[in-house]
């Protein structure tokens, strides 16, 4: 053994961290070892040293009330009791919804993605009617603008005018180009088992033509042409079947 | 008052009755601020580190796993905010520097000479002289009597490092506190 590595060992057996077969070793060799004997007995002094020296204080000061204040001062509600205060008013609101309405089923809405092919870059104002009584009318929220609304029109010089009041002003001018074919309007539909049309509104002074409604070919009502009907007061597109509509790719 | 145990307690601060953590704080307050206080040096900043790890505790007191003693538990958190405290101050390049400085030229002083002082101011300077991250080990080991896997517990460390850091530290310390007869 040389006493040059003992150095970690003496510490580890301080500590009683060395294993049994190594420290019955190391104690055997501090008996016949001066030089680490008398390591081990300055480390032990040493060992004490900073034990006595870090010894608890006696004193300390209190600082309970100090806490407490700042925990006070900081309310924080019980995640538990919030989630189950969430929990209750929904149950409360369901229930008083449906005690509102006794009569009434409630269908699960389902949302039907379509998109209307249009030839001018318009947006028409697409509606979804109910065919049964009471009969009700809802807009259709188109979630897209037109795609090639922007190839549709070229900007032009600005036109100088004379206003009533004498003064001169700059009228925007764009020039409206060829429309550009098969422009997409995405539309969503929330069909509630109820509504049975759909139906695509156009002013009569702007150019819409519904080319075609995107869906499977087997949902299209035969002999239904949409393909060339021009500036439609009022154009019915299809009637809708709720469970035939079922729009896979768009 | 009925004396509750810790997770007793712990559980009816859960279920909202937060003044019951009080009981908690004067339980444990005396072994945080001394740890706090052998780590920082001063008990200004012993108290602001163990204030600010009692209302961390209590703010994360869901994530404390009442199988375990809460105190080991809030121990890791007073030794935490004790490190915060103690980086504000002192930067880690610092740290670095004096690792790579004072470890390197060891010297047997230990076993060349003698223990020139137990005094305790004294060495309790030494121990706030070295740097925070061997510092806390040794508070660790001699105030708190933790062995090598509990001191690796609580810093998150491997029981390897802790041996190294804390043979290191004493090191150190020997350098400060021991005279080799040579010199007296």
């Amino acid at each position: 053994m040389k006493c040059e590595s003992k150095f970690e060992d003496l510490l580890l057996m301080l500590d009683g961290e060395l294993d049994d077969s190594k420290r019955v070793e190391l104690e055997k060799h501090v008996e016949i070892c001066s030089v680490c004997y008398e390591r081990l007995c300055k480390l032990q002094a040493m060992d004490s040293c900073l034990r006595s020296s870090l010894s608890h204080p006696e004193i300390v000061p209190d600082i309970t009330g100090a806490v407490m204040s700042q925990i006070a001062r900081k309310p924080k509600r019980n995640r538990c009791v919030v989630y189950a205060a969430g929990i209750t008013a929904v149950a409360a609101c369901v229930v008083l919804f449906s005690l509102h309405q006794p009569n009434k089923t409630i269908t699960p809405v389902k949302k039907m993605p379509v998109v209307v092919m249009v030839k001018e870059p318009r947006k028409p104002d697409i509606h979804l009617i109910s065919d049964r009584e009471p009969k009700q009318e809802r807009v259709v929220r188109a979630i897209s603008e037109p795609k090639s609304v922007r190839t549709a029109y070229h900007r032009l010089s600005p036109k100088e005018t004379i206003r009533p009041d004498g003064k001169k002003s700059l009228q925007k001018r764009y020039e409206q180009t060829e429309p550009s074919t098969d422009t997409a309007l995405h539309v969503e539909i929330h069909l509630d088992g109820e509504s049975s049309k759909l139906v695509v509104v156009a002013d009569p002074s702007e150019h819409v033509i519904i080319t075609t409604l995107q869906t499977k070919a087997a949902t299209m009502p035969p002999g239904l042409d949409v393909s060339n009907i021009e500036r439609p007061p009022l154009q019915t597109v299809t009637n809708v079947d709720p469970a035939a509509l079922l729009i896979s790719e768009i | 008052m009925v004396l509750l145990s810790d997770s007793e307690i712990i559980r009816r601060v859960k279920k909202g009755k937060s003044d019951d953590f009080s009981e908690i704080i004067s339980r444990y307050q005396r072994k945080a601020l001394s740890l706090a206080y052998r780590m920082l040096g001063n008990w200004d900043d012993a108290e602001d580190a163990v204030q600010d790890a009692c209302v961390n505790s209590f703010k994360g007191l869901r994530t404390f796993n009442e199988r375990s003693k809460f105190w080991i538990w809030f121990r890791k958190i007073v030794v935490n905010c004790c490190l915060k405290k103690i980086s504000r101050k002192v930067t880690h390049d610092n740290i670095d520097t004096v690792l790579e400085t004072t470890a390197e030229p060891y010297i047997d002083s230990i076993e060349e000479g003698v223990l020139k002082t137990c005094e305790m101011e004294t060495v309790r300077a030494a121990i706030l002289d070295l740097p925070p991250h061997y510092r806390i080990v040794v508070v660790l080991k001699y105030q708190e009597d933790l062995s090598t896997p509990e001191i690796a517990d609580a810093l998150d460390l491997s029981a390897g490092i802790v041996r190294v850091r804390l043979h290191r530290a004493l090191k150190m310390l020997a350098k400060r506190l021991v005279v080799i007869p040579d010199e007296v």
